[in-house]
């Protein structure tokens, strides 16, 4: 039988000060998970200008055959990475030639029904291949430290640090590179790209890869932060990384990874100082009032 | 000239709408030749999704937005049933129409903000809007029960009878279905209508013809959602329980599904759809369990290989021609912004009249 | 020797098998409305097995009086409307004359109108709604209400093991919040007030900030509301955090699932149970052996309830006729059934059984012993 209460009581005060440090930290981490799955959403929508409702399955089907590879084929860890990543690239190229380059001429709406689509079918199909059940990997353990008084696991650090990682690595991607730039004449406006002699049909097949698979890393961190792995994994994040997204200004990258955070450290002192079941209430609400009276978000360009 | 007697105009009228007479005899009698409750069950199911495919026709058919969000409609209409009836006891002739109008409020409550955004914000603004509802259905406890739901909504009572077996919600939900049909019908054929398919194939030229776009989004948007709720009222007493999970955007996107596949922006699209994607599963086996599956590549194959649906654009007529009825009685055609009226003398198309 | 036998049994069948036609070989069809696609499909498939176990039993033994018993199933999905899709289906067949289910309350709920006015008797083994059994006279159930749930294991935890700070954490569905209702009320009438109560929505993962909250308040002891993968997850959260209280749930977390996920962050964590292998009676052992042999797993509190569900049907049957009216005549007047879940009364539509208590010692479950 364990112990009783390990963790001191503290007075009143203290308490309040590490309540709200420590629904900081959860919210950083959990921030980190929308930063990054937002921004591939935006990555996609920035330069296709077309929404994706399958974002969110992609990020799932990522953390599916990543848990599958670890616990059926005994991968390592960095196999499954490499395996989430690859399998989500590829989810995502399926997706845009099916849903994006043969409705070229269609317009959106077939488009954006044609994901819903792919969402639907996405997740029932996951759990016929992994069934209902939430999987876990078995005797996953964290070890942890603290810092004034409170615990902070490595998982924490581990995420927020791949999050920074992979955020720089685009924003060098994007802003240093030759296919940055050509990414980003796309973006901008791809009929003028398209004069230019760049080959827009391989750009948008790449930038779905691309955030396709930021989408599936993404899966893969909240996977194994909660090892948790189950067929529903995907929608409510699919969800919030629009909300983070039109929070942060359609189009902008920065500002939808900003967006994600300021979401994640809302939404947890939301739970920490109300109740947990206003989580989504706030994110939710924050997309309508967003949508609402500032439709360009915060640093959207005037739409 | 025309000098057709009285009866003769009556006799032509019943000729020309006799395959509609037939229909409606079909429908009408049912219940007098399928007697097995669990294949009357279907037909009310697809009587009711005929209503809400028609509602959100309204919207997405015949309007050109993307609603995604309407079982936010459903569900209040749903929920305000059965609280009047459960919490004020109002008599069911009474909840059901209010119902209607309490979905129709929030329809103005909410599209009043959205409905001036476009395209992809006022999309997205519908879907928040579903998922808030369903939110609010599960948290707001005092009122909704929360996840608990509501149980034994009583039986609907009209005039001293109360419901006993599956014929009478049948023919209530016929009822609905041909409330709605009809008037949908009228709405779409006066001016009002014409406005709509102005808005929805060029929207900047009828602006500047003088329609005020959002007014008439507004107003489509608010008895789209008033036929909602009367889904809703009927769905709350027809299997006396319902709880927030009966409203979530999956049950938006099947109804997203039904006008993909069915086809909108006329009347016989939804009610194929809606027919089709309640009457399928029941009867292929394979496809009972794999429901949501079935749904979801619907929507793919739709979009991929007929995006307007099995039954495009254009109106269906099932009118026929009496000999001695001279009069053109073709469909209507959609010509860019030209509509070619049985009323008006102007131009026929190339000779064709049926489709 | 043995070629005699062969023959002689071949020979037996042959003699025997046009009699067990004249017999009225027509089985007897019981209905089994469970989720068996959707989230909660895994149950569905353990009623199923504990149905199926029962049945092939019967069925070697002779059936029931000759008659062999077989299944139908129906997927109510967990959702309320297709249970009531699935009621009318089976109360429109003739030849089903009871059925077992459904795993949910809100299913066993929306359909028992219509096996209500069919007359045929709707078995839930696992609905533990207190309302259910009220909405007719053929309603049962297998499984004590929450009414009794709840306060059996708020007196273990605060009368038997003295906790007097204590905080709950519960699921917001209506299993989750009848649970935690009755738990707090009983709490309260031992003198212990919880004025720390969490619920999270289904689906929630991240429980860090409510287990935060929790902590504050320093309990001693932490209900938790909650089927065995969200425990599990809470759990694992818990000891993350390094908190420690005494932790008590609801016997529905009993499955070896729940060690698996939660390795010893569920070590000492406290259930109550009707089904435990080692509580050692007679049915309670050939359960448990058959179950193993056929399936190839350990089984669980529903597997047994709806094993149970199937034999206190056939003994029904076998009293009284297939006969759906018959049927229910029979089931209420069973008294101390030995069923595998518990000596098994009917009290109108609900059962009067002692729960058991259970704990994971070791990383394993065991009896719990003071």
């Amino acid at each position: 039988m364990k112990g009783e209460g390990d963790f001191p009581a503290l007075p009143a005060s203290e308490g309040k000060v590490d309540l709200l440090f420590e629904q900081l930290i959860n919210g950083i981490t959990q921030g980190s998970i929308y930063a990054l799955i937002a921004l591939g959403f935006t990555l996609i929508f920035g330069t296709l200008r077309l929404v994706t409702f399958a974002h969110g399955e992609v990020f799932m089907m990522g953390a599916m055959t990543g848990y599958t590879v670890m616990r059926y084929f005994q991968g390592s860890i960095y196999t499954a990475l490499l395996v989430a990543i690859i399998a989500s690239a590829v989810l995502g190229i399926v997706i845009e030639r099916v849903g994006f380059h043969l409705l070229r001429k269609a317009p959106h709406q077939s488009s954006l029904l044609i994901t819903i689509g792919f969402s639907i079918v996405l997740l029932n199909l996951a759990q016929l291949i992994w069934g209902p059940e939430t999987h876990s990997i078995p005797k996953l353990q964290y070890g942890d430290f603290q810092v004034l008084g409170i615990y902070i696991s490595y998982a924490q650090v581990i995420v927020l640090a791949v999050t920074l990682l992979l955020l720089l690595a685009i924003q060098v991607l994007i802003y240093k590179t030759e296919m940055g730039r050509t990414i980003r004449a796309t973006a901008q406006d791809y009929e003028a790209a398209y004069a230019m002699g760049i080959n827009i049909d391989l750009v948008f097949m790449l930038t779905f890869a691309l955030g396709s698979l930021l989408g599936g890393i993404a899966g893969m961190l909240i996977g194994f932060y909660y090892n948790a792995f189950y067929h529903t994994m995907g929608s409510v994040p699919g969800l919030k990384a629009f909300c983070a997204c039109i929070l942060g200004g359609l189009t902008s990258l920065g500002g939808a990874v900003v967006a994600g955070f300021i979401l994640g450290i809302i939404e947890n002192l939301a739970v920490g100082y109300i109740s947990a079941s206003y989580r989504d209430l706030f994110s939710f609400g924050i997309l309508i009032l967003v949508l609402i009276f500032r439709p360009r978000g915060l640093f959207g360009r005037e739409v | 000239m025309n000098q057709t007697s009285v009866l003769k105009r009556g006799a032509g009228w019943v000729v020309a709408h006799i395959l509609y007479l037939l229909i409606f005899a079909v429908f009408a009698l049912l219940p007098l030749f399928v007697k097995d409750a669990y294949y009357l069950r279907i037909f009310i199911f697809i009587g009711i999704y005929i209503v809400l495919a028609l509602s959100l026709n309204l919207i997405n058919g015949y309007t050109g937005l993307l609603s995604i969000g309407h079982a936010a409609f459903y569900g209040i209409g749903a929920y305000s049933s059965a609280l009047l009836t459960l919490k004020m006891g109002l008599p069911f002739l009474l909840a059901l129409p209010l119902s209607g109008v309490i979905a129709a409020v929030f329809g103005y409550l909410i599209g009043k903000p959205t409905l001036r955004l476009t395209g992809i914000f006022l999309t997205l603004s519908t879907l928040g809007f579903n998922i808030i509802f369903v939110l609010l259905a599960i948290n707001w406890e005092g009122l909704t029960r929360g996840p608990l739901g509501i149980a034994g909504i009583p039986v609907p009572e009209i005039f001293g009878y109360a419901f006993q077996g599956q014929e009478d919600y049948y023919y209530l939900i016929f009822f609905l279905v041909l409330f709605t049909l009809g008037s949908t019908y009228r709405l779409i054929h006066s001016r009002f209508g014409k406005a709509l398919l102005a808005i929805r194939e060029e929207e900047t030229a009828a602006e500047t013809v003088g329609v005020h776009t959002v007014h008439y989004k507004m107003a489509i948007f608010v008895i789209s959602t008033f036929y909602a709720g009367l889904a809703g009222s009927f769905l709350a007493h027809y299997i006396r329980f319902i709880a927030p999970d009966n409203f979530t955007f999956w049950e938006s996107f099947t109804l997203l599904a039904m006008l993909a596949l069915g086809g909108q922006g006329n009347l016989i699209g939804p009610i194929a759809g809606a027919s089709a994607l309640i009457a399928l599963p029941e009867i292929f086996r394979f496809l009972t369990d794999h429901r949501m599956i079935f749904y979801g590549l619907i929507l793919i194959a739709m979009m991929l290989f007929r995006r307007e649906g099995i039954f495009s654009r254009r109106t269906y007529s099932l009118k026929i021609t009496p000999p001695w009825e001279e009069k053109e009685t073709g469909p209507q055609y959609l010509v860019g912004d030209k509509f070619l009226d049985e009323d008006s003398a102007q131009e026929k198309d190339d000779g064709a009249s049926k489709n | 020797m043995k070629r005699f036998k062969s023959v002689f049994l071949r020979t037996l069948l042959f003699l025997v098998i046009p009699f067990s036609f004249a017999y009225g070989a027509e089985p007897i069809y019981i209905g089994l409305m469970a989720p068996m696609t959707g989230d909660y499909a895994e149950y569905g498939m353990f009623f199923r097995e504990g149905i199926q176990l029962a049945m092939d039993e019967i069925n070697k033994a002779g059936g029931i009086k000759g008659q062999q018993v077989e299944l139908v199933v129906g997927d109510s999905r967990a959702d309320p409307k297709e249970a009531a899709l699935v009621a009318q289906k089976f109360v429109a067949n003739p030849k089903i004359v009871a059925v077992i289910g459904d795993f949910t309350s809100s299913c066993a709920m929306a359909a028992a109108p219509i096996y209500e006015s069919a007359k045929m008797v709707e078995f839930s083994p696992s609905s533990s709604h207190p309302e259910f059994t009220k909405l007719g006279k053929f309603m049962f159930r297998n499984t004590p209400t929450q009414e009794h749930e709840g306060p059996f294991l708020a007196r273990w935890l605060i009368k038997d093991l003295g906790k007097k700070k204590v905080a709950t954490i519960y699921i917001k569905n209506d299993w989750g919040l009848a649970t935690n209702k009755y738990f707090v009320e009983t709490a309260k009438s031992l003198g212990v007030d919880i004025p720390v109560q969490e619920s999270f929505l289904p689906g929630e993962k991240d429980y860090t900030a409510i287990l935060t909250k929790i902590r504050r308040d320093n309990p001693e002891g932490l209900f938790i509301g909650a089927m065995y993968a969200e425990t599990a997850l809470i759990t694992t959260q818990m000891k993350k955090m390094h908190f420690n209280p005494t932790m008590i749930a609801p016997g529905a977390i009993y499955s070896p699932k729940l060690i698996e996920l939660a390795g010893d962050a569920v070590e000492g964590i406290l259930a109550n149970a009707l089904f435990f292998p080692e509580f050692d009676r007679p049915e309670v052992r050939k359960f448990h052996k058959g179950f193993v042999e056929k399936f190839k797993k350990e089984p669980n509190n529903f597997a047994a309830l709806a094993y149970d569900c199937m034999n206190i049907l056939a003994h029904s049957i076998k009293t009284g006729g297939p006969d759906r009216q018959k049927i229910r005549e029979t089931i209420a007047a069973v008294k101390n059934f030995p069923a595998v879940t518990g000596a098994t009364t009917f009290v109108g539509g609900d059962v009067v059984k002692e729960y058991g208590k259970i704990t994971v010692k070791n990383g394993k479950w065991s009896a719990y012993k003071p």
